[in-house]
């Protein structure tokens, strides 16, 4: 076998479920050349002859490793599993489980990659009911992380923090607090790294969700600046998740009115995170809201922050299309039985990650030594819902069955912790409830919902409004993972409308999430409309 | 409270038995009621036989999802400590404060110079890290006992809370395990188990499947 190869797989056998990048395996297999290429072509003091240099030289060493890589998947120890950005290639070992023995020229390696038995929920994977959450990636990534801004002093060294992470999730980082590195940072600054971020995210198909908390602000022409620059370059995979309540809508009109009429004209989503009602954050990802209970985000807020780097928010996901289901059986009991199936799948992929938490996790516990137990103390598991509209006849009796159904998977839940804890593998295993967004698989059923739409402030008044806001609020109660309200606002506003809407709901009604999409702005619109 | 037994599935339901009937009520801080009794000592005199078998009950009630065997193996014998877990058994007993393997530089080389030595034990509760009031997540198993009686190799051990119906099984399948890998070292025969059990209890909510237990054969 040829030194390269060898090397190369000596990083498969390091973390054998990874996917990796090929840019990675350079580095990795060449680690004195790139070094110094990199500082070649970063060093202020080259001169342009010498970045080409640098560029050319790493295009060499692309292509040296492409060739072994391609050797490797011609003979199926490896395969690609995703090109991204632009064109950058992802390998990962060709066996899903097992032991996989490579022999070539007197050498020889062993890697072995853990098997996961979800033969429990198979039967409805290809009935397309059920669907696992970037199943390549499933067992050695969590979905979703919570960073804290304000363990830093510049934009620049997060964003090194935040490009890290991209690794080490498959949906998304929340980045908590956002407002104290926009204040403390220079405009340029700030829309360089928006920038970064724009390319970043969609070159790693991952998300980011910017929490800014409204009560920490203290430059409102910086928060403006800022939003006017995010209204420009409309990041796709960012979301701007604005934490704040009702009085803060009135200390910061003037800010609100910039965000609501940028964001409105970009046609990009106002989230609104109501304080009073939930203080934990909220972030959106692509698979659905993530968030954390009240009494752990406490704890947390307590005796862990500063400490860690932030927090795991979301291991695994599931998402189960309830309308295919019923469109195939109309058994409440199978029902349960299926979300049984699925939290036992879950747990078994839990523990699964757990045992080699040193392998698929070791940049995560680099970078929150000696506290990384607590950094992973509250992730949890999701299983996800599509296309449960309890307004169509047939799932008018969805809400109280997700409502008894969570309580058994609880109850599962804590049996399966007091079972662990007394063989002596004390982990954490929780599982709550949360909603799909249309973009976590293409596989999805066809939904066929009705859309909220506003058009003016006494809209919020009419009966089909009220009943929606209503059932929506008891579905949060059932949503411990999160969830989230979306209304259309059409039609020519002013700002202050939107402003006082804002309000009205906060004081109004217990919905953590308010989603205001300006995409029907101009359209001609009735208050309730069905939507493919 | 003493209990002795030839085999292993004798003993356990012996214990279940038992708790079931003199158990006093007890409520904890997460408002689980539990039958409890304190100090139960349990010796199985030939626990190879059947040391599987609560084991393969528990799994076969279906009801959860009882961890495997090489899961249970793996979490004792695993030296390096675990960067998500709170502690693991194996990381306490092969590689103590990360310094000592207990197992293999001290319990073995003691036992092959003196034969007769009371000086044989495993700590696995850890004052420094576990006697605070923070901490939620401290090891059930605190000590293991190693003596050589008639030339076998008896193992006695700790358990400061013992849920007997569903940790008890695992807990003893894990130190045979241990007895097994310390006998070979030193070429001995294993014999019999006691485990000694500070607060030995058995959930509420799990009185129906304890029955279904009892009325196995």
């Amino acid at each position: 076998m040829h030194i390269i190869e060898q090397r190369i797989l000596n990083n498969f056998k390091k973390e054998p479920g990874r996917e990796i990048p090929t840019t990675e395996i350079v580095r990795a297999v060449y680690p004195e050349e790139y070094a110094k290429i990199i500082r070649g072509m970063s060093d202020e003091l080259s001169d342009k002859r010498l970045i080409q240099q640098a560029r050319r030289k790493k295009g060499q060493l692309h292509r040296k490793i492409l060739y072994h890589l391609g050797n490797l998947v011609k003979d199926d120890i490896l395969k690609v599993t995703s090109i991204k950005g632009k064109g950058e290639k992802y390998f990962s070992l060709s066996i899903e489980e097992g032991e996989l023995i490579i022999e070539k020229k007197h050498k020889k390696i062993v890697i072995s990659k853990p098997s996961i038995s979800t033969t429990l929920i198979e039967e409805y994977e290809d009935k397309g009911i059920v669907h696992k959450f970037d199943p390549d990636n499933w067992i050695n990534k969590v979905n979703c992380i919570l960073l804290e801004s304000t363990k830093h002093t510049g934009l620049n060294s997060f964003y090194n923090l935040i490009y890290t992470c991209f690794s080490e999730v498959n949906d998304v980082l929340g980045l908590n607090n956002f407002e104290h590195l926009i204040q403390k940072s220079s405009q340029e600054n700030v829309e360089e790294i928006l920038k970064k971020l724009d390319i970043d995210t969609k070159d790693h198909e991952r998300f980011v969700s910017l929490i800014i908390n409204v009560k920490n602000i203290d430059d409102d022409k910086k928060v403006s600046d800022f939003i006017k620059s995010f209204a420009k370059i409309n990041p796709k995979n960012v979301t701007l998740v604005f934490k704040t309540e009702s009085k803060e809508l009135r200390a910061h009109k003037t800010l609100f009115k910039t965000l609501i009429s940028e964001l409105s004209e970009a046609e990009i989503k106002i989230n609104i995170h109501n304080r009073k009602v939930h203080n934990a954050p909220i972030i959106i990802g692509k698979a659905g809201p993530y968030t954390l209970l009240e009494e752990e985000w406490k704890e947390y807020e307590e005796n862990i922050r500063g400490k860690t780097m932030g927090l795991v928010i979301a291991n695994t996901t599931i998402a189960i299309d309830v309308n295919r289901f019923f469109s195939q059986t109309r058994d409440n009991q199978e029902f349960r039985s299926l979300i049984q199936r699925t939290a036992k799948t879950l747990l078994k992929v839990n523990t699964t990650q757990k045992k080699k938490a040193n392998e698929y996790f070791k940049r995560l516990d680099e970078l929150n030594k000696p506290y990384t137990k607590k950094f992973f103390a509250y992730a949890k598991n999701y299983i996800r819902f599509w296309n449960y509209d309890w307004r169509e006849k047939q799932h008018e009796h969805i809400l109280e069955l997700l409502e008894s159904t969570i309580q058994e998977i609880k109850k599962f839940c804590t049996t399966q912790q007091t079972i662990y804890r007394a063989c002596g593998i004390p982990f954490n295993f929780n599982i709550v409830f949360s909603s799909v967004f249309r973009k976590y698989i293409q596989n999805l059923s066809t939904r066929r919902y009705i859309k909220t739409t506003i058009r003016k402030f006494k809209d919020y008044h009419t009966p089909e409004i009220i009943k929606f806001i209503e059932t929506r609020e008891k579905l949060f109660k059932i949503f411990e993972g999160g969830d989230r309200i979306r209304f259309f606002r059409s039609e020519e506003f002013v700002p202050e409308e939107v402003i006082r809407e804002f309000t009205f709901l906060i004081n109004t009604y217990e919905l953590p999430l308010i989603t205001y999409d300006f995409r029907e702005r101009r359209g001609e619109t009735k208050l309730t409309s069905f939507m493919e | 409270m003493e209990i002795t037994k030839d085999s292993t599935l004798e003993a356990w339901k012996a214990t279940l038995e038992l708790i079931r009937n003199k158990g006093i009520e007890t409520t904890d801080r997460e408002n689980r009621v539990s039958k409890e009794i304190i100090d139960v000592i349990i010796k199985i005199n030939n626990p190879e036989q059947d040391i599987t078998k609560p084991i393969e009950i528990m799994k076969g009630l279906k009801k959860w999802v009882y961890p495997e065997l090489e899961e249970l193996e793996d979490v004792f014998f695993k030296k390096q400590a675990s960067s998500v877990y709170y502690y693991t058994y194996g990381a306490r007993i092969f590689n103590y404060a990360n310094t000592k393997n207990q197992v293999d530089d001290y319990i073995v080389p003691l036992l092959k110079k003196n034969p007769s030595t009371r000086r044989a034990i495993v700590v696995l509760y850890h004052p420094t890290i576990d006697s605070r009031l923070s901490i939620k997540e401290v090891p059930g198993l605190t000590s293991i006992y190693f003596k050589i009686l008639d030339n076998k190799l008896t193992i006695t051990t700790v358990i400061r809370s013992n849920d007997m119906f569903i940790g008890w099984p695992a807990n003893i399948y894990q130190v045979y395990l241990l007895q097994k890998y310390v006998g070979k070292e030193l070429g001995l025969e294993t014999g019999s188990i006691t485990t000694i059990s500070h607060s030995a209890h058995v959930f509420e909510e799990y009185k129906e499947e304890v029955e279904e237990v009892l009325k196995k054969g």
